[in-house]
């Protein structure tokens, strides 16, 4: 079984936590691992996608909500040890990176959407994507400062970061990702959609982008 | 009073033929922006960079925003504040009727300007450097 190595890991918001590892395989973006460990005596398994898109260096990202656990061995390792780790599995890919696209992840649901995002804009600078970046607060918007960089090199790239509660700090879109399909859609039927995050989210986005004209085909989505 | 999802952010800074210092300033917005609640923003400049103000604005607007704040990115009142930057404003509000703009005063009189002084002023001691002979511009 593959293993990672800890590279380093950094609080992200504050809740999820990222995470960088080097990797002895390679992995196409928007696929998850499985990783495992002895806790409490017990072998333990989770489920994670990977943040990053494909590396020269096999370096592989995370986002993790560190619960229970799982969550607490993984905040308590050091950088050098090593995790058992799955092949690299899913099926969420970057069908096009030519095409336009839009993007909707809400808490960690940004993992396998920033992979994907990452790889069709180091794919094509001039690529027409939009990313709905969801979370319960703005200090929980995962990434942000990253995303919002995103738009000095590549200008055919709009972010819109919403938060779903009344947050007196924030001055900007309020509402689950799913209250702006519209908006990030704005009418057009030619986009391939990505998206991630709990099963309600992803449930109601499939019916929001159908009635905004986005058949299922074009839709891409991981339930988590 | 607009929606606060309705409001935008332009830091209006001088420009200059240096590109690394326009990305300094592209910078500093971005962490202001984000500090201040306020994801849709832009970076404007007087002259020697792009977008100017008029543009930040429209592009704004275009995307739903119906209340600017421009916060000048300059020390002091001066010129460009008390006369260029008033007329850019008139402009702004002349092409786009159905928004609210409105503009801070400079950094100067910033309760907060003293600590940077003083706290660049500690860091040299700290880090046990003279200052150069040659740093007051003599």
């Amino acid at each position: 079984m593959p293993t990672l190595r800890l590279i380093e890991s950094r609080a992200l918001t504050g809740r999820a936590r990222h995470f960088s590892f080097e990797a002895s395989f390679t992995h196409e973006a928007g696929q998850y691992v499985a990783l495992s460990a002895e806790i409490n005596g017990n072998p333990t398994r989770r489920y994670f996608s990977i943040a990053s898109p494909p590396r020269p260096d096999l370096r592989v990202e995370f986002c993790i909500h560190p619960a229970g656990d799982f969550g607490n061995y993984l905040c308590a390792l050091q950088p050098g040890d090593e995790v058992e780790c799955s092949k690299p599995a899913g099926k969420m890919r970057l069908a096009d990176p030519g095409r336009a696209a839009v993007y909707f992840a809400a808490g960690t649901g940004i993992a396998p959407i920033r992979a994907i995002l990452l790889a069709q804009l180091a794919a094509n600078v001039e690529a027409d994507a939009t990313l709905v970046l969801g979370a319960r607060t703005a200090d929980e918007l995962a990434y942000l400062r990253e995303f919002d960089a995103l738009r000095d090199r590549h200008p055919r790239f709009r972010l819109m970061p919403t938060v779903s509660r009344d947050d007196p700090g924030w001055n900007g879109r309020q509402g689950r990702v799913t209250f702006h399909v519209d908006e990030a859609t704005g009418g057009r039927h030619d986009l391939d959609a990505y998206f991630c995050g709990p099963p309600e989210m992803v449930t109601d986005l499939r019916d929001r982008l159908a009635a905004a004209g986005i058949p299922d085909e074009r839709q891409c989505f991981e339930r988590y | 009073m607009p929606g606060r999802g309705n409001i935008g952010l332009v830091v209006f800074a001088h420009g200059s033929r240096v590109t690394a210092a326009n990305d300094a300033v592209r910078a500093v917005a971005r962490e202001a922006s984000l500090r201040a609640g306020m994801p849709s923003y832009r970076t404007a400049f007087l002259e020697l960079s792009a977008p100017t103000l008029a543009e930040a604005v429209s592009q704004l607007a275009a995307e739903g925003i119906r209340h600017v704040l421009v916060t000048p990115y300059f020390l002091t009142m001066g010129r460009h504040l008390t006369e260029d930057l008033p007329r850019l404003l008139a402009d702004v509000r002349s092409e786009h009727p159905g928004l609210t703009v409105e503009a801070s005063p400079p950094l100067d009189g910033h309760p907060d300007l003293a600590g940077i002084l003083a706290s660049r002023a500690r860091a040299m001691l700290r880090s046990g450097e003279e200052p150069p002979a040659d740093a007051f511009g003599r």
